[in-house]
């Protein structure tokens, strides 16, 4: 079966003044559709330039990425926006709404983007913050929500389109425990309807609630064995 | 995206700094303004100008006295001066004294004022004049001294009430005259030099030698002259020979100006292209600082709602729809301006050539065009920010924290 999201010795090099670094060095990663993948690691070792480049909001340096067997990695600008909108969903930590928007205007932004007809996509925006619990904060603007629903919105925002694949940046890192088993519960129900869901994570809960896990380290990913599952 | 929804995106992002906005679009609300006087007036300013020289002819050229005179002072033109012209000039091949007077004509319950223009039959072949009925009067009716005239439309109709003016007999300043021609209603007013409205479908025109005192046949003033030249003369060339001519005979005195159509066109623009000048200049200066003050506002939008820049690229907007949402939020302020400018300039030159007596026409061309101006002006002034826009890293732009 051909992976949804396949990496291939892909690096990406910045330059820091005269001196190179290397957030991602030869990374390889193949990720099958409907898995649940998470990856780990420290500040700093390439975790969120990792999701950057899967999200297509990054160019790699060097290596070879496809998207569903096309190779995507050094695309046009417009395709990779045409595909952000319509293949991938993206969760951040600060949430990145839109503050001068409502909530439910913040959730039909991809449909915006799609040309999707007012009121088509104001159907799907509300359905998609009923999934998340939040059918009842349509009209309110982000500041008038906590912070466990301001990431509910946002994953509301991720999902509005039915992307093949959600990636998450520290979904839960700026949220509580209760909000946090939340946020991990949509995961789950996102999951179950079969979208692959990667998220890049401090939180060893959120990271054990993943079917594979990896780890970052100074740019090089390795699969965590199951042996220290748990831990 | 659709077309709306980049509309719609861009009046928030402009109700979202009401104040900046606000005050870019003042300055488009001015520019706009300014042009629209600018093209209200030298709009008036060209109709008048065609409107004389319609009445002027291309082989015409017309005589009038100018400036205030003094009772003693002799008169700036003559009927000598005109015979003496036509007799002296080869080239002027149809001349015609026009002499105006006020006058009155008595009806069975009250006395009408009216204007008599004594006149030669050559007046009504110059100035195109047509008759609904009956002729002009003859040089031999002139000559003799007949007792005829011709009344201009309006005139027939308020003098011979409930009857045919042609043939009808009318008191004029006392004396009888026998209506022998009518004209036609299809005639315009132009103000002659004493600034008062001649319209000739208004006027009772007589013989020219009715209106002068019995002795001062060649001596008493004009009003105007109208003289027809040769085929082969041009006008321009023509005009300095006349004013020579006449200066002679006034010994050196110029109390007249000889207008032809050139003529014409330069004195309009003399006299309004100091306006027009500075109506540009206030308009150029206007749409200059309403540009800057958009490169500004909009480069501050910019920096300010790079944050949301990033979401919006991250969610699947191309760099074409972040630079249309911007560049629509420039041309929704400067249209609003525009807006409110067209209002203002309307208002603000109608009052001024009222309150000047300027011809006033504004086309929907010319205000379309201020317009165009204006959103033109905010488009070229918001293409950088919204190109700058358009081109920021998503990446980078997220990670930027309020």
């Amino acid at each position: 079966m051909m992976p949804l999201l396949s990496l291939a010795g892909v690096s990406r090099v910045y330059a820091r003044g005269s001196r190179p670094v290397h957030a991602l060095d030869d990374v390889t990663l193949h990720i099958e559709c409907g898995e649940f993948v998470s990856v780990t690691g420290p500040s700093g070792s390439g975790k969120s330039t990792l999701l950057h480049v899967l999200a297509l909001l990054d160019t790699p340096t060097a290596g070879r990425y496809e998207l569903a067997g096309a190779d995507v990695a050094r695309l046009a600008d417009t395709e990779r926006a045409r595909l952000r909108n319509r293949r991938i969903g993206l969760v951040f930590q600060s949430f990145q709404l839109v503050s001068h928007l409502t909530v439910v205007e913040n959730v039909e932004l991809p449909l915006v983007y799609r040309g999707v007809e007012s009121r088509a996509r104001r159907a799907s925006a509300c359905a998609a913050l009923e999934r998340v619990g939040l059918a009842a904060r349509l009209s309110h603007l982000p500041d008038e929500l906590s912070g466990g629903e301001q990431q509910r919105a946002a994953i509301a925002r991720a999902v509005v389109a039915e992307p093949d694949v959600l990636l998450a940046d520290e979904p839960t890192g700026n949220l509580d425990a209760a909000a946090t088993q939340t946020i991990l519960e949509i995961f789950e129900n996102v999951h179950r309807t079969g979208t692959t869901v990667v998220v890049v994570t401090h939180n060893p809960r959120v990271a054990a609630s993943a079917r594979r896990r990896y780890e970052m380290r100074c740019g090089t990913l390795r699969p965590v064995a199951a042996a220290q599952d748990g831990a | 995206m659709r077309v709306g929804d980049v509309i719609e995106d861009a009046v928030r992002g402009v109700r979202l700094y009401r104040v900046r906005s606000l005050l870019t679009a003042v300055g488009f609300a001015a520019g706009t303004a300014a042009a629209i006087a600018l093209f209200a007036i030298t709009g008036g300013a060209r109709a008048e100008i065609l409107r004389r020289l319609g009445e002027l002819g291309i082989d015409l050229v017309a005589i009038r006295p100018v400036g205030e005179a003094r009772r003693t002072d002799p008169p700036a033109l003559t009927y000598g001066d005109v015979e003496d012209l036509r007799r002296s000039l080869r080239f002027v091949r149809e001349a015609a004294p026009v002499r105006a007077i006020a006058s009155s004509v008595l009806l069975p319950t009250e006395r009408v004022s009216v204007r008599a223009v004594g006149t030669t039959p050559e007046f009504f072949h110059l100035r195109r004049l047509r008759f609904a009925r009956g002729r002009s009067f003859t040089a031999r009716e002139v000559a003799r001294g007949d007792r005829v005239c011709v009344l201009g439309a309006a005139a027939a109709r308020r003098l011979v009430r409930g009857g045919e003016a042609y043939g009808a007999l009318v008191k004029i300043g006392g004396n009888w005259y026998r209506v022998v021609g009518v004209l036609t209603t299809e005639v315009s007013g132009a103000p002659d030099s004493s600034g008062e409205q001649a319209n000739p479908e208004r006027e009772v025109y007589l013989p020219i030698t009715h209106t002068f005192a019995p002795d001062a046949f060649r001596r008493q003033g004009l009003a105007e002259a109208w003289l027809a030249l040769a085929p082969s003369v041009e006008a321009d060339s023509a005009a300095p020979v006349i004013e020579r001519a006449l200066e002679r005979r006034h010994d050196g005195r110029q109390h007249f100006e000889v207008n032809t159509a050139a003529r014409l066109v330069a004195e309009h623009r003399a006299t309004r292209g100091l306006l027009n000048r500075l109506l540009l200049l206030v308009c150029c200066a206007a749409f200059l600082l309403g540009a800057v003050g958009m490169t500004t506002v909009s480069w501050q939008n910019v920096r300010d709602r790079s944050r949301e820049i990033a979401i919006r690229r991250a969610v699947g907007a191309r760099r074409g729809e972040v630079l249309a949402q911007f560049l629509f939020e420039g041309i929704v302020v400067a249209a609003a301006g525009a807006a409110a400018g067209v209002v203002v300039g309307v208002a603000g030159s109608g009052i001024a050539a009222w309150a000047n007596g300027w011809p006033w026409m504004l086309s929907p061309l010319a205000a379309l065009a201020s317009i165009a101006a204006a959103l033109g002006v905010a488009a070229a002034a918001t293409l950088y920010p919204a190109a700058y826009a358009a081109a920021l890293d998503p990446v980078a732009g997220l990670r930027f924290e309020r």
